[in-house]
């Protein structure tokens, strides 16, 4: 196998271990709420949350970073400026997507009223909360598509 | 036909295919339907399905466009749906393995999320598409 073949079979492997890590951390923050089961990732919802997560990381490595072959961000990493300005550049669009979504998802969980009595804030743990482990990445993609086609860095 | 009516048609197309296959996940059973445990899951289902046929139709085949190799794009797209499909049911089987439970018995309602894992996978297989299309454009 040559090394362009190498490099985009250990991008796909990598998207995939990063979701299954991810998958893993929300089934275990599940498990460590009352009760025996997770609440985060429970059976009729694993599927989904391992392949959006997965969905997720192929598009930002992928297609943001362009990691496997894509058009620029590896063939910078070959060059003889590890710091050149495309990844600079991709690295401050990186920090402002995920910082975009960090605020998004504390204003979302803070103002939404999951499972919670009328009138109340915020995500509860022990009823209705299985979407926390889908709002970091639907707020990761709105972030990425913001800063990517509106060109901010 | 002016680019603006092209773009105007794409999106007619669209809603259409998302319409349709939304309409065949109701027929199938796969959706959560009409109860206070659906938590408006047919909307996130109607929006996720405009999406995947977004980014098919302007991502993978490239429409509007001049020209498009018809013939290989729509074997494409049946190959995406048909592996969406099969992982969709693969996980279903592996997953109590995975993280225990059960998910057999009727899909509607041990496996309320059918539509919405369908649409995961058929939009993993879509993107992993445009990905190998940004190395590979023969795909």
């Amino acid at each position: 196998m040559n090394s362009k073949a190498t490099e985009r079979v250990l991008a796909l492997v990598l998207f995939w271990a990063v979701a299954a890590a991810i998958t893993y951390v929300f089934w275990w923050m599940g498990k460590m709420s009352p009760g025996d089961t997770s609440l985060l990732v429970t059976a009729p919802n694993f599927s989904a949350v391992f392949a959006y997560w997965g969905l997720f990381f192929t598009f930002f490595i992928g297609l943001y970073l362009g990691m496997g072959g894509g058009e620029c961000f590896s063939c910078t990493l070959e060059g003889e400026q590890t710091f050149s300005p495309e990844v600079v550049r991709k690295a401050c669009g990186t920090a402002i997507a995920f910082v975009g979504t960090a605020v998004s998802v504390m204003l979302t969980t803070h103002f939404a009223q999951y499972g919670l009595p009328e009138g109340s804030f915020g995500l509860n743990f022990t009823s209705g909360s299985q979407v926390l482990s889908l709002l970091p990445l639907h707020w990761g993609f709105v972030w990425l598509v913001f800063v990517q086609h509106l060109k901010l860095v | 036909m002016s680019r603006t009516a092209a773009k105007i048609g794409v999106v007619g197309v669209v809603v259409v295919l998302a319409a349709i296959s939304t309409y065949v996940m109701h027929l199938l059973e796969w959706t959560v339907r009409g109860s206070d445990t659906a938590q408006g899951l047919l909307g996130l289902d109607i929006c996720l399905w405009v999406i995947f046929w977004t980014l098919c139709l302007t991502g993978y085949w490239g429409l509007p466009a001049e020209k498009v190799p018809m013939v290989r794009k729509a074997i494409g797209t049946v190959v995406i749906l048909a592996l969406g499909l099969a992982f969709t049911y693969l996980f279903k089987a592996i997953t109590p393995a995975i993280v225990g439970g059960d998910v057999s018995g009727k899909i509607s309602e041990a496996y309320p999320l059918m539509s919405l894992t369908y649409i995961a996978w058929s939009l993993v297989f879509v993107m992993t598409a445009l990905w190998v299309g940004s190395f590979y454009s023969k795909l």
